[in-house]
């Protein structure tokens, strides 16, 4: 692969992340922001591996786009009569929007472009799929634990937040 | 125009910068609570994206531990925040956050 | 302790004893409990009377004296004061036993007497209990050996007096009565306390043997002013308890409480208990004082006998001879005659209680008739009351053969004396008042005799009273018979005590007799030296040649003191003389030479005081049967023809009247002024104050609302105006929040950004 494809590839992937970012955004249709945020997490999951985390591109796909966003979408349902609406938002603090939109992109842009000169101890090669096998059980035992315990409280609490409570309903 | 050919780890920085102010913007403009949370997901991609490049070009896979714990909290972030939509729907019949303002006064 | 002192303490609480059993239980008991009061007064009177046998007849020392005192309260060292212990004590001598054996023989008389006068009464039971309450308090007086024990008994007697004059309630005669007596006796119950202050702010003791020792030994630092002023202040509880002019107004009214109290307490023995305070602090009186006392008396002897002349009243005529003779103790206290006042004391208790209770005889038997005008002819039909009567009569009168014969005359003696040692004119006022009170004496009781008991009964004359209530439905002709035995008996044993014998051997001196034995004449406890500061006058008059003894005595020496000393030896010798051997035991030698000069004066003029005394004595008799019994002169012709005096009389000198435009009126004008005062001024100001507090709570109330208020309004105000401007930043919206944080952060970076550069 020439550094030129490879470059016009990332441009591609990195224009089809910002892009689609963008029309998560600034798109007032609920359903075109979610179906939007789809190329999104598709163009990120690109990215990474190009920075060589071809796992966590995976997951990246397996998670957001098959977990995450199938449940922004059931969200947008549950909370939306979709027949005869247009399921749109509404839009406020439009100005410091747009003011906070740009002078963080800008700042940060800046302060990235600026200080150029990162520190590199040297480039990530090849695949991670096993450093992360041998991190996940060695340095990172404790914190990957703690993840499980909090999926599965995750999963308990959301069950229990969004149960249908009768006698709730009831009293209204 | 090395800068713009050479890939290095300031193009990954800015898209990570321009995913995280079209995160912030959406949280700010947007009434509706689900595509406040897109945008929590558009930034934490963002910070995802950082944790990788900088990993990437750092030599080191503390980066990638932890983009791969954002992805599991963001999926349990993810799972609670839509249970407390459905909850809100079920209260205000609304899941537009201007109007959720009862604890004002 | 002494066992005198043990039985005199159980003298003095079975009266007590009676009191309380009887007050709390007279309903509960049969009859009363009347047997209740009469035993325990029995007892007492033995136990008196076992002490009169031991000291008077078996010990018969002039001497005898037991004491005993203990601590009552002790104050400890009190600030401005210094030492302060009370104490309570007993001492018995010649004087407290004989009156102990006097009033406890009166009361039990009294007490059985009462059985038959107050028989039926509703209040019977209640009437023995108040009888105990004054015997236990008389006996108090008698017994207490300091100041202020015999106050507080002073004040029980006022107590039971006023309870027993009070005691038919319901009638408003009887009511007003009882507070009069009270209220007067405190004018003079407060200047005995005054008089006790004083001794007291000297001496820091309330004994009277403390009192006269430190007296003796010159320890009393202010002038003799005071010391007179003591005397007579202590003199005024007598005045009032005594019934001296001028507080002598309450005893006749008391003649209202039923007639054996007024034997008992109102002639025999409370009226007494002020003749027997002055005789304990006889000692401590300065011939200022003495003399005082000596015109007091006897101006109330003569005024209170002129009274009697015109009263109708049975009881009225003997509450006037009762305040005439107190007079008389009073002036025989007064011109230094104490053993003959005291004497006087003892043998008017007997006869004057024997009249009383003769009266509630007549009184009882004519069914509550009390005036005289509508008696008469009663000797045949009450023989004892009338034999009886009449002894005790003769022996008021004073006529030879009988106590007051002997008791009078040795005041009169006295009196004399004291004019002739003090020499002056107006001195001679004392024994010439004395001898035209024992004259007029003569005449109301040889009226009251006649009156009463002579001539036919007047019964049906009396002017019908349509509110009379006659519980008996047939006036004027109810049969009038003798009292029963239990009547009887105290008037006889009161009248058989009415005669010489039971006193001396000697009808013509009482002096002879067992009494002037016993009780003699204490030293005066004022210092020679200061006491005899009289004026220069005083000698030259008892050098008089009206005097002949004291006279010739003075040729020996010249005037003042060391003169003096000489007419007391030189009289001594010459009285020795004219009275022979057998007077040796009669006269202490006194240390004060005027007291010694007294004495003999009134040793030598006995027999003129016997002398006159009789004529003055048989010419009122003759007065009164001219006027009543041969009818020469008829009583009412005479009284229109000196109409002025003889309502001077009838009216009682205008005593009441007197006191209720001055006293009386002035003190009601005194409380209307302080009632206008404090209605007007004090209330003025309270209300003044009021309003100013009113008007300043307004304005404090102002001040609170607008300023106070506003302020915390304003606060509010602005906190809450604020509030209502900030309240518009807490949109409640989230995401306005975040915005705002935000932009903060914003500005953070951007400044941040711009740092950076250099």
């Amino acid at each position: 692969m020439s550094d030129l494809t490879y470059t016009i590839i990332f441009y591609l992937f990195a224009a089809i992340t910002v892009f689609s970012a963008a029309f998560v955004v600034f798109s007032r249709n609920i359903i075109y922001s979610a179906f939007s945020l789809l190329f999104t997490f598709f163009g990120a999951a690109a990215l990474y591996v190009f920075l060589s985390a071809d796992f966590i591109a995976v997951t990246q796909v397996v998670v957001y786009v098959g977990g995450i966003l199938v449940l922004l979408l059931f969200g947008v349902m549950f909370t939306n009569k979709v027949m005869g609406n247009r399921l749109m938002t509404d839009v406020q603090n439009l100005l410091p929007g747009i003011i906070i939109l740009v002078a963080v992109a800008v700042g940060l842009i800046y302060v990235f472009v600026v200080q150029a000169d990162w520190y590199t101890a040297g480039m990530l090669q090849g695949s991670v799929v096993e450093r992360i096998g041998v991190e996940t059980m060695s340095r990172y035992v404790l914190p990957f634990e703690m993840a499980s315990i909090l999926l599965l409280l995750a999963l308990v609490g959301a069950a229990f937040l969004a149960r249908f409570d009768k006698v709730h309903n009831n009293e209204r | 125009m090395d800068v713009v050919t050479h890939i290095g780890l300031t193009h990954y920085l800015v898209i990570s910068a321009m995913l995280f102010a079209f995160g912030l913007f959406a949280v700010v403009t947007r009434k509706n609570a689900i595509v406040i949370l897109m945008g929590v997901e558009l930034m934490l991609n963002a910070a995802n994206i950082n944790f990788l490049a900088f990993s990437k070009y750092n030599g080191g896979m503390e980066g990638v531990m932890f983009s791969l714990f954002v992805i599991v909290l963001a999926a349990a972030e993810a799972a609670i925040a839509l249970a407390i939509i459905i909850n809100i729907y079920k209260t205000f019949n609304t899941v537009d956050v201007s109007s959720i303002d009862s604890m004002k006064e | 302790m002494h066992s005198f002192i043990q039985l005199s303490i159980l003298v003095l609480l079975l009266p007590l004893l009676s009191f309380v059993l009887l007050i709390f239980f007279n309903r509960r008991l049969p009859r009363g409990g009347d047997f209740i009061g009469i035993g325990l007064l029995g007892a007492t009177f033995s136990i008196a009377a076992y002490l009169f046998w031991q000291v008077v007849v078996v010990a018969y020392d002039p001497a005898f004296r037991i004491a005993w005192d203990f601590t009552w309260i002790d104050f400890g060292n009190v600030p401005g004061v210094g030492p302060l212990e009370i104490k309570m004590g007993i001492m018995i001598d010649n004087l407290t036993v004989i009156m102990l054996a006097m009033v406890t023989l009166i009361s039990l008389l009294v007490h059985i007497y009462s059985t038959g006068y107050m028989h039926g009464e509703t209040y019977y039971g209640r009437f023995f209990a108040y009888l105990g309450i004054f015997t236990f308090s008389m006996l108090g007086i008698v017994l207490s050996d300091n100041l202020f024990a015999i106050y507080i008994f002073w004040e029980l007697v006022g107590l039971s007096s006023y309870l027993l004059i009070g005691f038919y309630f319901h009638k408003d005669s009887a009511a007003d009565a009882q507070k009069k007596a009270f209220l007067t006796n405190r004018v003079g119950d407060i200047g005995m306390w005054l008089g006790i202050l004083i001794l007291y702010s000297q001496f820091h003791t309330f004994g009277y043997e403390e009192i006269f020792q430190h007296i003796k030994a010159g320890e009393f630092h202010m002038s003799q002013a005071w010391l007179t002023a003591a005397g007579i202040l202590l003199f005024m509880g007598c005045v009032g308890k005594s019934a001296q002019f001028p507080l002598h107004v309450w005893l006749p009214d008391a003649m209202e409480g039923p007639t054996p109290v007024s034997a008992l307490i109102h002639a025999a023995t409370m009226v007494a208990a002020g003749v027997y305070f002055v005789g304990r602090i006889f000692p401590i009186l300065t011939p200022d004082a003495l003399m005082v006392i000596a015109f007091v008396g006897a101006f109330t002897a003569f005024m209170a006998a002129t009274i009697a002349i015109t009263q109708h009243d049975i009881k009225r005529v003997l509450a006037y001879s009762t305040v005439s003779q107190l007079g008389y103790m009073v002036l025989g206290l007064g011109v230094g005659a104490y053993s003959a006042g005291l004497f006087h004391l003892l043998t008017h208790a007997f006869f004057k209680a024997c009249l009383f209770l003769g009266s509630g005889a007549i009184i009882h038997a004519m069914h509550h008739e009390q005036d005289m005008r509508w008696m008469g002819g009663l000797w045949k039909k009450m023989p004892w009351t009338f034999a009886t009567f009449t002894i005790a009569t003769l022996a008021l009168a004073g006529l030879p053969l009988t106590s007051g014969f002997m008791s009078k005359d040795a005041i009169l003696a006295g009196a004399l004396g004291y004019a002739e040692v003090e020499g002056g004119g107006l001195f001679y006022l004392i024994p010439v008042l004395g001898f035209f009170s024992a004259m007029l004496t003569a005449f109301y009781m040889g009226r009251q005799i006649w009156l009463v008991f002579f001539g036919q009964s007047r019964t049906h004359l009396k002017p019908a009273d349509p509110h009379h209530h006659d519980e008996h439905g047939h006036e004027g002709h109810h049969e009038v018979h003798e009292v029963a035995w239990n009547m009887r008996l105290p008037l006889v044993v009161l009248a058989t005590l009415s005669v010489f014998a039971v006193y001396s051997p000697d009808p013509l001196d009482g002096a002879k007799g067992w009494f002037m034995h016993l009780v003699q004449t204490p030293q005066t406890a004022v210092l020679a030296t200061t006491s005899h500061d009289a004026p220069a006058g005083d000698h030259a008059i008892l050098h008089d040649p009206a005097s002949p003894t004291v006279a010739g005595a003075h040729h020996a020496g010249a005037a003042g003191l060391l003169a003096e000393a000489e007419v007391h030896a030189d009289v001594h010798h010459v009285t020795d003389a004219v009275h022979g051997a057998d007077d040796a035991h009669h006269g202490p030698t006194f240390d004060d030479p005027r007291q010694a000069a007294i004495a003999h004066a009134a040793h030598a003029n006995h027999y003129n005081a016997i002398t006159y005394s009789t004529i003055m004595v048989a010419s009122g008799i003759t007065l009164a049967l001219i006027f009543y019994v041969f009818g020469f002169i008829s009583p009412e012709k005479t009284a229109q023809r000196i109409r002025p005096l003889y309502l001077y009389s009838f009216n009682k000198w205008y005593w009441d009247e007197i006191y209720n435009a001055t006293f009386i009126r002035g003190s009601l004008l005194l409380a209307r002024i302080f009632s206008w005062f404090d209605s007007n001024i004090i209330d003025g100001v309270v209300n003044g104050v009021g309003a100013l507090v009113r008007r300043l709570g307004r304005m404090s109330g102002n001040i609170d609302r607008y300023i106070v208020d506003g302020a915390v309004n304003f606060t509010a105000f602005f906190v809450q105006s604020s509030g209502a401007i900030l309240k518009k930043a807490q949109t409640g919206k989230v995401q306005t929040y975040v915005v705002m944080v935000l932009l903060a952060v914003t500005a953070y970076v951007i400044y941040y950004i711009l740092q950076l550069q250099p």
